[in-house]
């Protein structure tokens, strides 16, 4: 299929991007929150220009998928601190305000909205991690690498948020 | 470290310090969380409203996780479809290794072609070696080899020709056929040792009303000349 899609055929990019994109917006809706959807369009800009130069097979073109989403919202993060502006999304997703009853509201209905609700409320790279993992699908070797982090920080960073993940929703008083 | 004097008993049993945050959780429930492969048996139950949260993570895309796909198509069509339809794909060229062969073929054969014409040009200039003008004068009628163009270039290199001295050795240009003048102006020891009188020199005369020869080959102003140089006179 990405070869394919290298090769110009459309019918086969429109199948990326199904598979691909709603993986996408659900990570940069939590590093990103305010500016998703334009990190999103920006990150398939970018990518579609360079796809008929990539190689590799489809794991490592998500992995590039993504990796190019990071460092839009990166580079966006450091073009509006060079302004000045202190927009709310520039804050650390740990420092943003939650709603005291946002786990509540995720017990309620778990759909993928309020999942995304309860990750946001990790620090910024357990989070990252364990989307990385459960929505882009990568292993953890390219998690490192897409985080530049070693392999052994990202499964720490996945074993606190997931405990974390556990503290919220006990807290909440959720026993499924 | 039962060495250097000390032995086993002595080291202090220190209990396995696992990181506190982390031990919780086991190894294995966190990896098949992680892969999407559900909460393993007989794992913790406290993961189990985590499994569900990263479940509902991974759930079938909403409506609004959709838009942008025609932004995205135009994109494409305008960086990797258009290019694309402009460059033919190897599937898609025709008979691309014969078009290849083609333009090498195509190319020896310009070659080729390049060669022996400058050959021929070279051969009715009457300039190529010895055999290989006799050899394109038997085949495409250049003209015959000449001996005295090879004759003259020896001397022009060796220096000015000296005026006619009246010795044996002495030739006119019209003396004889070329065979022979060119074994009588090569007979004898090496010019360059003899004595300058005793030096063969090629003196082109023209007989008394003859027309003066038009070829590129025979310069009676250079080589007739009765001039002798100022250093050898």
């Amino acid at each position: 299929m990405l070869a394919a899609a290298q090769h110009g055929s459309e019918a086969a990019f429109t199948r990326l991007w199904l598979d691909a994109n709603p993986a996408l917006v659900r990570y940069l809706r939590v590093i990103a929150p305010q500016a998703a959807d334009d990190a999103a369009a920006d990150t398939w800009v970018q990518v579609v220009r360079g796809l008929p130069r990539f190689r590799g097979d489809e794991a490592a073109w998500r992995a590039w998928l993504f990796t190019t989403a990071r460092r839009r919202v990166i580079d966006a993060s450091r073009r509006r601190s060079r302004r000045r502006e202190e927009p709310l999304d520039d804050l650390p997703v740990a420092a943003l305000p939650v709603t005291a009853d946002a786990a509540d509201e995720a017990m309620e209905r778990l759909g993928t909205r309020s999942a995304i609700t309860l990750l946001a409320r990790l620090p910024r790279l357990q989070a990252e991690v364990i989307l990385l993992r459960v929505v882009a699908g990568l292993d953890t070797d390219s998690v490192a690498r897409l985080l530049e982090r070693s392999p052994g920080a990202v499964r720490v960073a996945a074993h606190r948020g997931l405990r974390r993940l556990a503290e919220i929703l006990t807290e909440a008083g959720v026993t499924l | 470290m039962t060495g250097g004097g000390v032995s086993g008993s002595d080291m202090p049993s220190l209990p396995w310090t696992a990181r506190p945050d982390v031990s919780g959780v086991e190894d294995t429930s966190v990896e098949a969380l992680l892969s999407g492969s559900g909460l393993p048996a007989g794992a913790d139950p406290e993961l189990r409203p985590v499994a569900d949260v990263l479940a509902a993570l991974s759930a079938r895309p909403a409506g609004d996780e959709l838009t942008g796909l025609a932004a995205a198509r135009a994109e494409f069509r305008r960086h990797v479809a258009g290019p694309a339809q402009m460059r033919p794909s190897p599937r898609r060229r025709p008979g691309g290794l014969a078009s290849r062969l083609g333009v090498k073929v195509g190319a020896a054969t310009a070659l080729v072609i390049m060669t022996l014409g400058g050959a021929a040009a070279a051969a009715y200039a009457g300039v190529l070696p010895g055999s290989w003008q006799q050899f394109a004068h038997r085949t495409i009628g250049a003209p015959a080899y000449r001996a005295d163009r090879d004759r003259r270039a020896g001397a022009a290199k060796a220096g000015p020709a000296v005026p006619h001295s009246g010795h044996p050795a002495h030739q006119t240009y019209r003396s004889g056929p070329p065979a022979r003048r060119w074994s009588q102006h090569h007979a004898g020891p090496p010019h360059h040792l003899l004595p300058p009188a005793a030096r063969p020199f090629v003196h082109y005369t023209r007989p008394p009303g003859a027309r003066p020869v038009r070829n590129a080959l025979v310069r009676p102003a250079r080589y007739g000349t009765d001039r002798r140089p100022a250093a050898r006179a």
